[in-house]
């Protein structure tokens, strides 16, 4: 990361921001218009979209040309602190850029064949407009500040996508659940990010770098407010344990979960990470917290993925544990291969997404993978496009999985932990053999009756596929060099340079977990060597745990009902009885004599106001007493 | 009394004489409608002749005039409070013209009796001696009682007896602590209470030091009666749901801003030395009332119940600004403790004028306050649903609304202040929020609606509605003004 | 006579108001209680001015204010509590209880 100065003279640093502006733009459009326009207004959000890319190439050749750089106006001021509206253009932001724009504009094209006849179709682009806008605005912010505020509003996006089909109750139910345990993370994020603020009196990012490279930062505060910060991104990026909302996401419209479930939004998380990288560095323990949080995700998903039987939540596992993945690989000091990995997974997992979302399209909603087979002989394109996702994030040579899975083991290895490099091999193997389940189950094997009239989808939706699969194959190239291109780790990159090698040893292992996860595939669930219901009988107990996924949902399910819940209702009822009824009542004899008794179910009651009143005013005075002795 | 005396309460003064005309007009005409243009009209009276203050305090060297015999005191304080009390009262007309349609008679009563209680909320934060503060107290929550009877239904004359009542009660408290401190300093005015609270020495009252302690709870007590902070909270979800709905909306937002006003300008100029220690007992009052109201408010039905308890949660939220000091380490450093409050009062006031005007514009139609009956809102009035929803965000506190960064400054300022475990606090109570703000928006969008027809609503509440909706989200965005007013405002308490 | 027996009268006073304010159930009862307890500070204020020496007549000027302002709160607690007998032939404050959590 180059240390960056003011560049004014930088046309492209200066015109970054319409990149977000044209989708608020479109969003307002939408919103206000939709009823009136053709085709419910949807082709000003993807025309709003290709402009927001055409910005982004045009930016890219200026910082080629002359380099990144901040810009910032100022927004409001309290007290003395000052606080700016600014955007950053670095290699990280621009990878992102590119990245969101890209994606988001595919994904559109494919809604409009995915989406067709749904009733609010305006209103779907108009929140996907504003969902692109507001990444855009996270990614390309110079401060915590807006970042934060764009944080929260790609989590409303979300919310009202998942929720998009909310005469579903399951859809309704998870859009809340996405809301809420996403905020939990998100109060870690906010007290992080004030925590800092208060430390280093700013929330712009270099300014904080800045500080904290002077030492200027306590120490125990700097590494209590990126453990907040951390929690936020696990809560994004889907974090064990704050997994549990990516899978029921899958509720809403399956482009949404291209999207923001797989491709955008829930790599959030892992750009904060990213984002925040020299500071994060500062403190070990921050580090090792990171990796150890993402190892236990990549590797207690990818079991669960293993098992799912609804082709979406295999899916969303799997990108739970790719988040894992990267996490783990940031943790570890893999500052380049983590977004190498974030790049390459972006693409496979946007298009698996749609992929599902064609079959869903072409088999009148199928989701059960058992339910599936032998699509390839229906719908040709779909499933040659899905088959290269497939191998391409199982890591087969030479698509993009290969390289950037590769790029992380290297990673994991060169920080010297031998028990997180064995478990990160294990992981990928899994990885595999799931890809491997998805392959044979969905696109080989016997043709199933329920897929006799299965039909190939329209080209509004295959053509985004191919384009995507094209990425997905060839994307992994950024990473090793070639002629006259010295390779990712050259431009992007933390602290120094870093070379893209190949190590001998670690190409083989990825080889292996790659290839190896796929004949264990084909063993089980092609040939049938070993059977995988005899498998899943044998290892009931384990198979069990990972159908239920561990018993978090339920878990958590629990600790709402019987914490939570009591305690909403304790205090319902501490209002009710406490406060009303265990007050005096008065048929005018005695206050005391037959005030306290508890038998007066009837409240608002005056009185019973007034006694509150009087024993708050009471409480507060002996409080004070004795607790703030002396005046 | 001379001419500057009533240079200086000249706003009030024609908030009164307005409200007389008012009563006259309602004699004289049959067009009831006209009362309202008339009301609205004639606020520009009071508006203008605060302008003209506005200016005075400008070019005065000092920033502020004071009169009367030093019991008003008109400085930028005083100011932010009369523009902010003008435009709620202002809003608040326009959103009740078709509420008063339907109630029929006494059209002229509760447009005269909205602009008397408004003349003593402006006054409230202007008056610097203990005798003013009580009139000014008194002149704001008895035409208040009589509005919340107004509607003269069982409903409503319940509402006025709990608030009539408990509101003396508490004034008696306060009065109270007032004799007190009155006995233990000798004295009225504000000013000189400070200093002689300042070099009396302990002991000498009849409780020794322990007097002044005793009286400030009871001042608290009486105080936190008007704001609504629990344990004081117990009339507010009955009065708010028995009052006709724009008083409701009036009571939450204005009458909360009054008695925030007098709590900054007691607790900042007169017990400003004992600083410290009155900010713990506000940071405890301060996170007992956000959990209270939160957690109550999750078991609401009825949407002025449920919004009566979000009243008192963030009666929470705005102590902490007042609770936001500073610590004994850096008091030089000015705390933006009170800046803080002021901002959060206009972005609470926005919001949740915003949230009532729509619900009398839906409640005109429906019939009922139940949460239930707003389903399919979303088909039935999409205008209306757009603004309510991004009023529950905003009051949830979600960016790029102005309940955001209201949040934001008043996290920020505890925060400085080292209340870290009272911004936790309130963070997750924003959380426990979400669970009945979203519901809202859940039974607007996601249920299906009990009818076709449309809302109706007039030219009136429709200008009301659409600048308070889009000043949430404008205030959001471009916060700068008001939080520049706002610190301009709090700058005479250093 | 000292300051500090006027003291205890207003204290005792206070506290008198204060129960009937709780034990009462009618609500004209409440309403005097209330008057009691204004009364109450009236006494305070008025010894205070009369006692300490830096105090002037200001405490005796405030009792008039608070007599004026307690026979306006009066005068509209009345108007409520007749509407409220009107409505249901009670002034009992057990019977108003339409509204509650």
């Amino acid at each position: 990361m180059d240390p960056i100065s003011d560049n004014l003279n930088n046309t492209g640093v200066q015109i970054a921001w319409i990149a977000p502006a044209l989708g608020v733009l479109s969003f307002t459009v939408l919103v206000l218009f939709r009823k009136y326009l053709p085709q419910q207004g949807s082709f000003i959000s993807i025309a709003s979209m290709l402009a927001s890319f055409g910005v982004f190439c045009y930016v890219l050749n200026s910082f080629m040309s002359s380099g990144g750089g901040v810009f910032s106006v100022e927004w409001f001021n309290i007290g003395t602190h000052s606080f700016t509206l600014g955007i950053i253009v670095d290699e990280l932001s621009l990878v992102m850029l590119g990245l969101v724009t890209f994606v988001a504009a595919n994904v559109q094209v494919f809604s409009i064949g995915y989406m067709k006849g749904d009733g609010s179709f305006g209103w779907y682009f108009a929140v996907h407009s504003l969902f692109a806008a507001s990444m855009l605005m996270l990614v390309l912010s110079d401060n915590l500040l807006l970042l934060y505020m764009a944080w929260e509003l790609v989590g409303v996006c979300s919310y009202l996508l998942i929720g998009f089909w909310y005469e579903k109750r399951s859809a309704a139910e998870a859009a809340k659940k996405a809301f809420v345990t996403t905020r939990i993370g998100d109060i870690g994020l906010l007290v992080g990010i004030l925590l800092l603020y208060k430390a280093t009196g700013t929330f712009n990012i270099l300014d904080i770098f800045h500080a904290a490279s002077n030492g200027g930062v306590d120490s125990t505060i700097l590494t209590s407010s990126l453990l907040l910060i951390f929690l936020g991104a696990m809560g994004k990026s889907a974090q064990f344990p704050l997994h549990v909302w990516l899978p029921d996401a899958m509720e809403g419209p399956t482009p949404v979960s291209a999207l923001i479930h797989a491709a955008t939004m829930v790599v959030a998380g892992v750009f904060l990470v990213a984002r925040l990288f020299p500071i994060f560095t500062t403190t070990e323990s921050t580090m090792f917290i990171i990796s150890t949080v993402g190892l236990t995700t990549a590797l207690l998903t990818a079991g669960i993925a293993l098992v799912m039987t609804d082709l979406k939540r295999v899916l969303a596992y799997s990108t739970i544990s790719h988040l894992g993945f990267m996490m783990l690989t940031l943790g570890s000091f893999g500052y380049t291969a983590a977004l190498f990995h974030l790049i390459t997974h972006a693409f496979a997992k946007a298009l698996l997404f749609l992929c599902a979302g064609s079959i869903a399209h072409g088999t009148n909603d199928v989701r059960d993978i058992r339910k599936m087979g032998g699509l390839w002989r229906r719908m040709p394109i779909t499933s040659g496009v899905f088959s290269i996702g497939l191998f391409a994030l199982a890591g087969i040579p030479p698509l993009s999985g290969f390289f950037s899975k590769d790029e992380i083991l290297v990673a994991i290895l060169d920080n010297g932990n031998l028990l997180f490099f064995s478990l990160t091999v294990l992981a990928a193997l899994l990885s595999s053999l799931y890809m491997a389940r998805l392959f044979f189950l969905v696109v080989l094997g016997p043709l199933k009756a329920e897929n006799e009239h299965a039909h190939e989808s329209p080209l509004v939706m295959t053509v985004p596929l191919i384009l995507l699969a094209f990425l997905s194959i060839f994307a992994g190239l950024i990473g090793p060099g070639f002629a006259g291109y010295s390779g990712i780790g050259d431009w992007l990159f933390f602290d120094k340079p870093h070379h893209y090698h190949i190590n001998f040893l670690v190409a083989t292992l990825s080889l292996f977990a790659g290839i190896g996860g796929f004949v264990l595939g084909w063993m089980i669930y092609y040939r049938g060597i070993y059977s995988s219901s005899l498998i899943s009988k044998r290892f009931s107990r384990v198979h069990n745990l990972l159908e239920n996924k561990y018993y978090i949902d339920e878990f958590y399910q629990k600790i709402i009902d019987t914490v939570a819940l009591a305690f909403a209702r304790f205090l319902a009822n501490f209002d009710r009885v406490v406060i009303n009824d265990a007050a005096v009542n008065g048929t005018g004899r005695s206050v005391f004599l037959s005030g306290w008794r508890l038998r007066y179910l009837e409240t608002g009651k005056v009185y019973n106001y007034a006694l509150g009143m009087a024993l708050g005013l009471v409480s507060i005075g002996l409080f004070w007493w004795f607790v703030v002795p002396s005046i | 009394m001379d001419f500057h005396d009533i240079k200086l309460l000249s706003p009030e003064i024609s908030m009164g004489a307005l409200g007389i005309i008012i009563i006259l007009l309602d004699m004289i005409t049959n067009r009831k409608g006209v009362l309202a243009t008339v009301s609205v009209v004639g606020l520009a009276v009071p508006l203008s002749l605060s302008l003209y203050l506005c200016g005075l305090v400008d070019s005065d060297s000092e920033g502020k005039l004071s009169g009367v015999y030093g019991t008003v005191l008109i400085d930028q304080f005083s100011l932010f409070f009369k523009f902010f009390i003008l435009g709620t009262l202002a809003l608040v007309i326009l959103s009740s013209t078709d509420y008063l349609s339907k109630l029929g008679r006494l059209r002229g009563e509760y447009h005269a009796l909205l602009i008397f209680s408004a003349a003593g909320m402006m006054l409230l934060p202007a008056v610097t001696d203990l005798i003013s503060i009580y009139i000014a107290i008194e002149l704001t929550a008895l035409p208040l009682a009589a509005l919340i009877a107004i509607r003269r239904d069982s409903h409503s004359t319940e509402a006025g007896i709990k608030f009539l009542l408990l509101s003396a009660m508490s004034s008696a408290v306060l009065l109270y602590g007032m004799a007190l401190i009155y006995g233990f300093t000798g004295s009225t005015e504000i000013e000189v209470i400070i200093e002689r609270i300042a070099y009396l020495s302990t002991g000498s009252g009849p409780f020794g030091e322990r007097v002044i302690l005793l009286a400030v709870v009871l001042i608290v007590a009486g105080i936190g009666f008007k704001i609504s902070v629990a344990p004081f909270q117990m009339w507010v979800p009955d009065v708010y749901e028995g009052a006709p709905t724009p008083i409701t909306s009036y009571l939450s937002v204005a009458s909360k801003a009054a008695g925030f006003a007098i709590m900054l300008r007691i607790f900042y100029m007169a017990f400003g030395d004992i600083r410290i220690d009155w900010a713990s007992l506000f940071a405890i009052l301060s996170a007992v009332s956000m959990t209270v109201g939160n957690l109550a408010a999750v078991i609401q039905t009825n949407i002025k119940r449920m919004l009566a308890y979000s009243t008192v949660a963030h009666a929470g939220f705005l102590l902490m600004g007042l609770a936001a000091v500073g610590t004994q380490a850096d008091l030089f450093e000015t705390p933006m403790g009170p800046g803080s409050v002021l901002f959060y009062l206009v972005a609470y006031a926005v919001t949740n004028l915003a949230a009532f005007f729509v619900i009398i514009a839906v409640v005109n139609s429906t019939r009922s306050n139940m949460i239930r009956n707003f389903a399919g809102m979303g088909q039935r009035a999409p205008v209306l649903a757009i603004i309510l929803s991004i009023s529950m965000i905003s009051l949830l506190g979600i960016p790029p609304t102005v309940g955001f960064m209201g949040k934001l400054y008043i996290f920020s300022a505890a925060i400085n202040s080292g209340l870290t475990w009272l911004v936790i606090c309130g963070v997750l109570n924003s959380v426990v929020s979400a669970y009945y703000y979203l519901r809202v928006i859940r039974t607007m969008y996601m249920l299906e609606p009990e009818s076709d027809t449309s809302i109706q609503i007039g030219i009136p509440p429709r200008m009301a509605i659409g600048i308070v909706g889009i000043g949430i989200l404008v205030l959001g965005i471009i916060p700068s003004t008001v939080m520049n007013a706002a610190e301009k405002a709090v700058i005479v308490f250093f | 006579m000292s300051l500090i027996h006027f003291q205890i009268l207003s204290a005792a006073m206070f506290s008198i108001g204060l129960y009937g304010v709780l034990a009462r159930r009618n609500a004209l009862l409440v309403l005097l209680s209330i008057e009691i307890m204004l009364n109450a500070v009236n006494i305070n204020l008025v010894a205070f001015s009369s006692y300490a020496e830096s105090a002037q007549e200001v405490g005796q000027i405030i009792a008039i204010f608070i007599i004026t302002v307690a026979a306006a709160e009066v005068g509209l607690a009345m108007a409520i509590i007749l509407r409220l007998f009107r409505d249901r032939s009670s002034v009992d404050l057990d019977d108003i209880d339409l509204m509650k959590w």
